[in-house]
């Protein structure tokens, strides 16, 4: 996007988006309704009180038909991405263009930093997208507001090819209607080897025990995400559901989040595990797999060996586990190049090479040999950031919440933010 | 204002009442004709800037503190007043007052209550001396002291913040240097939630502004006045107490309103320098609007801060009125 380009478009929707809402609110009291065109307030509710889980396997309502499979490729399109920063490897844009070389391609990225931004863009329509990368637990509200294309699977044979078949007809998309997987990864335990042993981690009877201890005080980091680490706390505290919505559960959690920070002065990052502990900022943090594998591979200052950095996650499973999609968006003006793009990403070498020589992040693909990553992608002493299917069965998904649950969460969370 | 009719009439007297207002208004010293909306036409840019950057966004905040969120848990502001919902306001407000857990925002607005008066002043007797020193004894390089006190600005804040994170850090310039004249032991965490090095922050990131007022008054207080005071048998302090700090009172206040205000709506120098530890009011607003369907909670939170910013405000306004009355 060229710099007009995007001023035109900033300033486009700095006025649009508050002059529509207010010729939309004119009408009615804002807030009632379903707030989404052609589905009913209590389909809507339905879906939103039921989110979707392994138990409860969820089948997208489709409110048209893919496009047809002898749609022709767009001409001199330029393919829109709209991804997380530092997330897909540039050089694929360059091969991508260079294979449809022939039609005039061209990619653009617009990136953001957490996806509830992303997904605030997006459904407020300040983003216009061909590809976007959500998690699952927001597939099922990008459905419901019509947001997304459902995918041509003649299109897209890669995907019943290269991937796991947990992938083929997840339960938060049966039928894999609107998605297909972009990476998957664990959260477990990332430590700096060179003052934490090995044995030191794993001697803790619930290991996750180490952020707490205040013999690491200064050291310690956890993610400035209220999921990701209110659901650490829920599992050091023996609570299995890290999609609870039982407030008791959620104070448990919470008050041992401050007693932690109390007793340990841990700071709240995102860039903590990638960027800080190869600089031997912080010792210990929980961690996602890919982002201890990224510091491995780019951040490490030159002359430290990989060996330095460390990472647990439940052998024996119970663990929290995660993945991303890639879906295609309605605001999208190129619908069968986004089909070739989503293919192209799901070709064995393209994927893999985004893994291994960029992101850090695994993909669920049959092709890759969890047990042979170890050591020539993966440090050794990293081995246990590799995914393996077996994770996805009884691994802990953070998947969508109520939204009376979410504002749950969110209370706990305010109170860690705000400090003791 | 009133005289300008008045000369039009004395002009035109027998004129009817009902085309002298739409007569060209007649500049009594000058005697050249101005068109009626050419002088409150001045006011224009400044009117149309505050009405669209200003009386527009605020009022949004107030219809988001007030409304409601979409399907998505986006804002949804509502604008009409009566369909206005203060449970949002109230439930937040709670966070403050309320006792025991549920008053948890109250740590946070105490800090704040604690950090920014303590760096305003520190910010002031440090820019003051600053100031004093460049106006008084400046002579002729007054204005390359002026650049050197500008010149970090050329230097974007969040990398200056950054070098202090480098100096502050365990192995840092800081505490290195500390070790090496024995005045601590072991290395001190600075950086995780001190108190003292979100107030050092703060001063350092908004002591500029308070120089520059400083200066500008104290460089036009009249030398003759000191040394009237001198030969009238006061010592250097009483002249300085007497002649020189009531004539910078409003530079003063003014300095002191320009780097407070923004300091209680800081949430970065926090974000960068501290932690939870040590959030301040403006991490409580940041951390709703990052927050998951929370923006009414943000925008509530964003009144209560202007209201309380009021209160400096109205005390400075009444000081500057006051002074204005006084011959």
């Amino acid at each position: 996007m060229s710099r007009r380009d995007f001023l035109l478009r900033a300033g486009g929707t700095a006025i649009a988006v508050p002059s529509l809402a207010a010729i939309l609110a004119a009408c009615t009291k804002p807030g009632t309704g379903s707030g989404v065109p052609g589905a009913s307030a209590s389909e809507v509710r339905d879906l939103l009180s039921n989110p979707a889980r392994p138990d409860n396997p969820v089948t997208l309502p489709v409110f048209e038909d893919p496009i047809p499979t002898d749609m022709p490729i767009e001409e001199g399109a330029t393919l829109q991405l709209y991804n997380w920063k530092d997330y897909l490897w540039p050089k694929l844009y360059r091969e991508f263009e260079e294979k449809y070389a022939d039609y005039g391609v061209k990619i653009e990225v617009t990136t953001f930093n957490d996806i509830a931004q992303g997904i605030q863009k997006v459904s407020s329509g300040q983003i216009a997208a061909d590809v976007f990368f959500p998690d699952p637990s927001w597939i099922a509200k990008l459905s419901v507001a019509q947001l997304m294309r459902p995918l041509n699977h003649e299109l897209l044979p890669n995907l019943a090819t290269y991937y796991w078949p947990e992938f083929q007809n997840p339960f938060y998309d049966q039928g894999w209607q609107y998605t297909v997987p972009y990476t998957i990864y664990t959260t477990g335990i990332a430590y700096r080897r060179d003052h934490i042993s090995d044995d030191e981690v794993r001697a803790y009877d619930n290991p996750y025990e180490i952020l707490w201890d205040p013999k690491y005080t200064g050291k310690v980091t956890i993610y400035d995400d209220y999921r990701e680490t209110i659901g650490m706390s829920l599992l050091k505290n023996g609570i299995a559901n890290v999609n609870t919505e039982d407030p008791a559960e959620i104070q448990t959690a919470k008050d041992d989040l401050l007693a932690l920070i109390n007793a340990t002065d841990a700071r709240l990052t995102i860039n903590g595990i990638y960027s800080k502990m190869p600089q031997d900022e912080f010792w210990v943090g929980g961690s996602w797999s890919g982002d201890i594998v990224a510091a491995a591979i780019y951040y490490l200052p030159k002359g430290v060996p990989a060996s330095v950095l460390g990472y647990w996650y439940p052998q024996t499973g119970g663990g929290m586990i995660g993945n991303d999609l890639m879906v295609l968006l309605q605001s999208g003006n190129n619908p069968r190049l986004a089909h070739e793009f989503l293919n192209f990403m799901l070709d064995k070498t393209n994927s893999y090479n985004n893994f291994i020589n960029f992101n850090g992040y695994q993909t669920p693909m049959t092709s890759i040999d969890p047990a042979a990553l170890v050591p020539g992608v993966i440090p050794p002493s990293l081995d246990e950031t590799v995914v393996v299917p077996k994770y996805f069965d009884d691994g802990r998904f953070l998947l969508e919440l109520t939204p009376e649950g979410t504002a749950v969460w969110s209370a706990a969370w305010d109170e860690i933010k705000a400090g003791g | 204002m009133r005289s300008r009719p008045v000369a039009s009439q004395t002009d035109a007297p027998e004129r009817p009442r009902v085309n002298e207002s739409r007569a060209p208004r007649v500049d009594r010293n000058t005697g050249v004709h101005f068109p009626r909306l050419y002088w409150p036409s001045f006011a224009a840019p400044a009117t149309i800037w505050l009405l669209v950057l200003f009386v527009i966004p605020f009022y949004v905040v107030v219809s988001v503190a007030f409304g409601t969120t979409d399907f998505f848990q986006n804002p949804l502001p509502v604008y009409q007043p009566w369909y206005w919902s203060g449970a949002t306001f109230i439930d937040t407000l709670h966070r403050f007052t309320a006792s025991g857990d549920v008053g948890f925002y109250r740590p946070a607005l105490m800090r704040t209550l604690i950090y920014v008066p303590v760096a305003s002043f520190i910010c002031l007797v440090l820019g003051y001396a600053v100031a004093y020193y460049v106006a008084r004894y400046g002579g002729k390089r007054k204005g390359l002291f002026l650049i050197l006190l500008i010149s970090p600005f050329w230097i974007s804040y969040l990398m200056r913040i950054y070098a202090w994170q480098g100096l502050l850090q365990d192995d840092g310039l800081i505490n290195k240097g500390l070790i090496f004249i024995h005045a601590i032991g072991s290395p001190v965490n600075w950086l995780q939630g001190r108190s003292i090095t979100v107030i050092m922050g703060l001063v350092y990131g908004y002591i500029p502004y308070m120089i520059l007022p400083l200066f500008g008054q104290l460089d036009r207080v009249d030398s003759s006045l000191l040394e009237a005071g001198r030969d009238l048998g006061a010592s250097p302090w009483q002249t300085f107490k007497r002649v020189t700090l009531p004539q910078s009172k409003q530079a003063i206040l003014a300095g002191l309103i320009i780097v407070s205000l923004p300091m209680f709506g800081d949430y970065f120098t926090n974000d960068l320098l501290g932690s939870t530890k040590t959030s301040m009011f403006g991490n409580l607003i940041d951390t709703a609007i990052q927050g998951q369907g929370q923006a009414p909670q943000a925008a509530s939170l964003v009144l209560m801060l202007m209201v309380l910013l009021m209160v400096p405000l109205w005390y400075y306004l009444r000081a500057t009125k006051r002074a204005q009355e006084q011959p």
